[in-house]
C-alpha cells in the first residue's frame, strides 16, 4: 500500500480558544492530503481541469473520524494517506494525521464523483480510475 | 427526548469552488448548534468537547439555504454522551451527524456529568 504524505504547521487560524486546533482545520487538512494524492496520481489533469472539460466534481460523501490527541499552535503536522478501496462510482480512503509523534485523528473517507449540473453520482472517470487503483490497494 | 433546532443561513464564505457548502463548514454548522442546545437548556460555561465525528453526506447545500440543524443527545455513562444532528433545507436532509462527545468546563476542560435538564424531553 503506498502511503501519500504532506506536513505542515498549526497556525493561529486553525486554532480555537481552548488552544486546540479545531475540528474544522482537522477535516481541512485530511482534504488537503486528499487532494495532494489525487495531483501526484494524476498531475496532467486537475480536479479543475475535471470540472472543466468533463463537468465532473469530487464530492465526499461520508467521513468517520476519532480524534486521539490534540494538536496546538506552531506544531507540525504529519498527514498520511491512502486509497483502500475503489468501486464504479466511489472509492474509500483512509488517512491519518500526527503531530509530535502522536496520532491526532484517524479518519475513514469516502468520497463520489458527480455530474456539476445534475450533482447526481456518475462513474469514476477512466484516466482518475486507472491513477487510483494506482495509488496502491 | 428533547429535540432542539437550530436555523442557519448559509453564507457564501460556506461554499466553494465547486457551487456547493464546503464540506467540512458543516462541521462548524453542527457545532454551533450544539452549542444552542446547550444554552436552551440552560448549561452555562460548558462545551461539549467531540471526540469522534461520523457525518454522511445526502444533498449539497447552496449559498443562501436556509437550514435547521436538529440535534438531540443522549447520556451514554460515564461523562460521554452521543448527539445525532440532521441539517435539514425544507424536506431534504442535507446531512447526517453522529458526534461522541464529552461535557466539559470552559475554560478548564475538565470533564462533568450530563445534567438531566440537557438530555430530558
Amino acid at each position: 500500500m503506498h502511503i501519500f504524505r504532506i506536513d505542515g504547521r498549526v497556525y493561529f487560524s486553525d486554532t480555537d480558544a481552548t488552544g486546540r486546533a479545531s475540528w474544522k482545520s482537522i477535516f481541512d487538512w485530511a482534504e488537503h492530503g486528499r487532494t495532494e494524492m489525487l495531483r501526484e496520481a494524476i498531475p496532467q489533469r486537475s480536479q479543475s481541469d475535471l470540472a472543466a472539460e468533463d463537468g465532473i466534481i469530487t464530492v465526499i460523501k461520508s467521513i468517520d473520524c476519532r480524534k486521539l490527541s490534540d494538536a496546538h499552535l506552531d506544531d507540525r503536522i504529519l498527514v498520511e494517506t491512502w486509497m483502500e478501496k475503489v468501486q464504479r462510482f466511489s472509492c474509500m480512503i483512509g488517512q491519518r494525521i500526527s503531530s509530535c509523534d502522536s496520532v491526532v485523528a484517524e479518519f475513514s473517507v469516502k468520497a463520489a464523483f458527480i455530474d456539476s449540473s445534475t450533482k447526481h453520482p456518475v462513474p469514476i472517470p477512466d484516466d482518475f480510475r486507472k491513477a487510483l487503483e494506482g495509488e496502491g490497494l | 427526548m428533547k429535540e432542539y433546532v437550530y436555523r442557519y443561513r448559509i453564507a457564501l464564505s460556506d461554499t466553494d469552488a465547486g457551487g456547493i457548502v464546503y464540506h467540512s463548514n458543516y462541521i462548524s454548522i453542527a457545532e454551533r448548534a450544539r452549542m444552542e442546545m446547550l444554552r436552551e437548556a440552560g448549561v452555562e460555561g460548558k462545551i461539549l468537547d467531540a471526540e469522534e465525528v461520523s457525518i454522511e453526506y445526502m444533498r449539497p447545500g447552496l449559498f443562501d439555504d436556509e437550514v435547521c440543524v436538529h440535534s438531540t443527545i443522549s447520556d451514554a455513562g460515564e461523562g460521554k454522551c452521543i448527539i445525532r444532528q440532521t441539517i435539514e433545507r425544507g424536506d431534504d436532509t442535507l446531512a447526517k451527524l453522529s458526534v461522541h462527545a464529552v461535557l466539559k468546563t470552559f475554560p478548564g476542560l475538565s470533564a462533568e456529568y450530563i445534567p438531566e435538564e440537557l438530555t430530558r424531553a
